[in-house]
């Protein structure tokens, strides 16, 4: 039995240490040039050197992400990008676009992988883009698991299916609401989001559907639910998909911490046969603990249905706020880089990389030119008392976020 | 210059047979098109009527398909007789490998609507056909490109080339029911379409739903006609008419006529101003995702980065976080978060335990003695090596 690899994203060279750290098996990266996410932050071409050698030394990959739609003007430059991503020895580039891949596969031999934004949803696709030299699939979030073993089996190639986070509505590729709406291009990273609007539903002219008002509906009826997988895990094992990714760009180091841990924890635990029903639950808490829409786990045995739409809109789940991360531990001391002001007496949670939360009334705090505290703000950096905990720089800090929820 | 449009029904083939213009005629099953609403024995009986009036019988299969929607469609394309149509359409690259294993004596069409906005894509994508010796006997090229692309793409290309001249803008497809309410409201019977307004938004966009998912479209039309002298100049062969959501009786030619008898005089400002419902020829080209959008994130960290100023305690500290192994030289630039670069010279950098520091790792944490112009973001770089 193979254990699929688990891929996370980074925007930056910060979060792609901390994911690596956190379980990460790959990580997804976007860099400055070529960015898939405009509005995201992306790494240069030095903290991509370093983002590369850092997940090495950590046995972890690296996949360079070049899945916007470029245009001709756009290739000139890629080209000589591709020797950065040959001297950094990427694990993996992905693309969406043939013209993409090909100018990448002449200027570096690093393997391609098809992006979902590619619209591979079916073997007859896959044959094709494996001829023309694609090594894994990234598959479409309207593809369930059975889908997308079958995807593999025919056609050979290793497949990635998302298992957790945002969704589009429409087929990955095929909304332009934000390009014709704003001229902002979904496909070149710069979505606008227009699926989360609220939207009145009319009925047209010639076409009456309710005689009575014109405004049939008001709803969010183009967005969708969050992806969620943590009742599926067998699955992945069963029909050997290879890669199992998580959606969280832009997102937080708390939502990529605590997203990673608990599919880390999940994967592991089926793989070494130690996975209970308290390890699913355990999870599930975890992850309605983040921010998120209500999840669905619908997509992954059937095409998904109109219960797969978040009508109304807004976000559940935030139960635990960012405190920080630790910066720096000593024998006796460990410093927080605080992400929100931090109180004596208040109760928090250091998410080791392994293991359970370490849980820790907060009695002192000093700065750093060593003043006591009772109380610190956001951006300082704190020591507070170590007592032989496992702690390591780069743990996240959370709190139990009072009222939310 | 050819037209290419969509029929439906036998009362479209008049107009069809009445103007040379017309070529190529689209026939949509309701199993391979998004917008399909025949039966397969309706499109046969359809393919074999225009195809006895002289038009090319192209078979319309735009569908996204899953696997299992793939293995169903291929089941079913059976009762399609493909000797009544001349040429397949295809979107999915799944459909056109099928039709090269199993169809080897149709033409085949590629709609290059997304993962093809460059010219490498779409050369690339004729010289697989090529290959694989089922060639491309026709590209119908984005309707997101600009006119300019369109012009040059198909001088380059050895592929003719088809853009959209008038017609419906398709923004969204999902593979979801959408309007499953109203469908249900209607009994659960057919399509349904909605006029769907979004928060603070122009116009109200027709939402449809069909057996394929759900579509919606921009509020206006693109009309493109105005320009047909540039594209016939530039080669493109055929310009396609999209008349499908204009008329109410099944048909998809109502309005027709009179467009192509302006354009067959050579009149495409007068075809434009006849098409039928409001439209707008320019947003194809309003694309502001510019190339390398600059980003709040000013200053990239580059090979001369040193460390990052973390935090601040005013008047004592800043705490800096290296970025990359290396030694402190004698002079650093300071480069605020609004930009401003600053020389510093002698920075005498300590980590915790009070020792100067002269040689770092990465990610060390170290303290530096307080400036005013620190400010957590801030970073720290080496000098410009002399020129």
């Amino acid at each position: 039995m193979e254990k699929p690899e688990l891929v996370a994203p980074a925007d930056n060279l910060e979060m792609l240490k901390l994911i690596v750290r956190y379980g990460a098996d790959a990580a997804a990266v976007s860099c400055t040039r070529f960015s898939a996410k405009a509005t995201v932050e992306s790494l240069s071409d030095t903290e991509l050197q370093l983002g590369v050698e850092y997940a090495k030394k950590h046995d972890t990959h690296c996949y360079v992400s070049l899945n916007s739609y470029l245009l001709d003007e756009e290739l000139h430059d890629l080209a000589h990008f591709c020797q950065v991503l040959q001297d950094c020895e990427v694990s993996g580039v992905m693309v969406s676009d043939l013209g993409v891949a090909r100018v990448v596969a002449d200027h570096c031999d690093r393997p391609l992988h098809l992006s979902l934004r590619s619209g591979c949803l079916n073997s007859g696709a896959a044959a094709i883009w494996r001829n023309l030299g694609v090594r894994r699939l990234i598959l479409g979030k309207d593809t369930t698991v059975e889908e997308a073993g079958r995807i593999s089996t025919d056609s050979g190639l290793p497949v990635e299916m998302y298992i957790h986070g945002d969704m589009c509505m429409a087929y990955a590729g095929q909304c332009h609401i934000s390009k014709y709406t704003t001229g902002r291009d979904a496909n070149r990273g710069d979505c606008t989001q227009a699926c989360r609007f609220c939207y009145e539903q009319k009925a047209l002219s010639q076409r009456p559907i309710d005689k009575e008002s014109e405004i049939v509906s008001e709803s969010h009826f183009l967005s969708s639910r969050d992806l969620s997988a943590v009742d599926h895990v067998a699955r992945f094992f069963q029909h050997h998909i290879d890669a199992v990714k998580i959606e969280g760009r832009g997102r937080s180091a708390l939502y990529l911490a605590t997203v990673l841990r608990s599919y880390r924890e999940l994967f592991d635990s089926y793989f070494e046969t130690t996975f209970t029903e308290s390890t699913q639950e355990k999870a599930r808490e975890e992850l309605d603990a983040v921010p998120h829409r209500p999840y669905t786990e619908e997509v992954f045995d059937i095409h998904p249905t109109e219960r797969t739409v978040h009508a109304e809109g807004s976000r559940a789940g935030r139960r635990y706020q960012m405190v920080g991360t630790v910066a720096m531990v000593t024998e006796n001391e460990i410093g927080i880089h605080l992400q929100q002001n931090l109180s004596c007496d208040e109760k928090i949670e250091i998410l080791p990389f392994r293991g359970l939360p370490v849980i820790k009334q907060v009695e002192s705090l000093r700065s750093v030119s060593g003043e006591a505290r009772r109380f610190a703000e956001r951006t300082d950096v704190v020591f507070l008392p170590r007592q032989g905990e496992h702690i390591e720089p780069r743990n996240v800090v959370r709190r139990f976020a009072e009222g939310e929820g | 210059m050819k037209v290419t449009t969509y029929i439906q029904a036998s009362a479209d083939l008049p107009d069809c047979h009445s103007h040379s213009l017309v070529s190529d005629v689209l026939i949509e099953p309701q199993l391979t098109a998004r917008q399909g609403k025949l039966s397969a024995v309706a499109a046969n009986a359809l393919a074999y009527e225009a195809a006895a009036q002289n038009l090319r019988t192209v078979l319309g299969w735009d569908i996204l398909m899953s696997q299992e929607v793939f293995e169903k469609t291929v089941h079913e394309i059976k009762e399609i007789d493909f000797e009544l149509f001349d040429a397949v359409r295809v979107y999915d690259l799944g459909a056109a490998q099928w039709v090269m294993e199993n169809r080897s004596d149709l033409a085949l069409e590629l709609i290059a609507e997304n993962r093809c906005h460059n010219l490498e894509a779409l050369k690339g994508w004729e010289e697989y056909f090529q290959k694989a010796h089922h060639p491309l006997t026709k590209i119908i090229l984005s309707l997101q490109l600009p006119r300019d692309k369109v012009c040059v793409y198909a001088e380059a290309l050895d592929t003719p080339v088809e853009t959209l001249g008038a017609g419906r803008v398709e923004m969204f497809y999902s593979p979801r029911p959408l309007l499953q309410r109203q469908v249900e409201q209607r009994g659960g019977l057919g399509e349904v379409e909605v006029a769907a307004h979004p928060e603070g938004g122009e116009g109200d966009f027709p939402a449809v739903q069909t057996n394929h998912g759900t579509l919606l479209f921009y509020h206006q039309d693109y009309c493109g006609l105005e320009y047909l002298q540039e594209y016939e100049s530039a080669g493109v062969d055929s310009l396609r008419l999209d008349f499908r959501h204009i008329g109410d009786d099944g048909r998809a030619t109502d309005g027709m006529d009179e467009v192509l008898n302006l354009l067959a005089a050579g009149d495409g400002t007068g075809a434009s101003q006849a098409w039928p419902t409001s439209w707008d020829s320019a947003f194809p080209t309003q694309l502001r995702t510019p190339r390398n959008r600059s980003r709040v994130f000013s200053k990239e960290k580059n090979a001369r980065c040193l460390a990052k100023v973390i935090s601040i305690e005013e008047g004592k500290n800043a705490i800096l976080q290296t970025f990359q192994a290396a030694h402190f030289p004698e002079t650093v630039q300071l480069v605020t978060t609004s930009g401003e670069e600053h020389e510093l010279s002698q920075l005498a950098c300590t980590n915790f335990a009070g020792e100067q520091i002269t040689a770092f790792e990465e990610d060390e944490i170290l303290l530096a003695p307080w400036d005013e112009r620190f400010a957590p973001e801030a970073l720290l770089f080496a000098p410009n090596a002399p020129a």
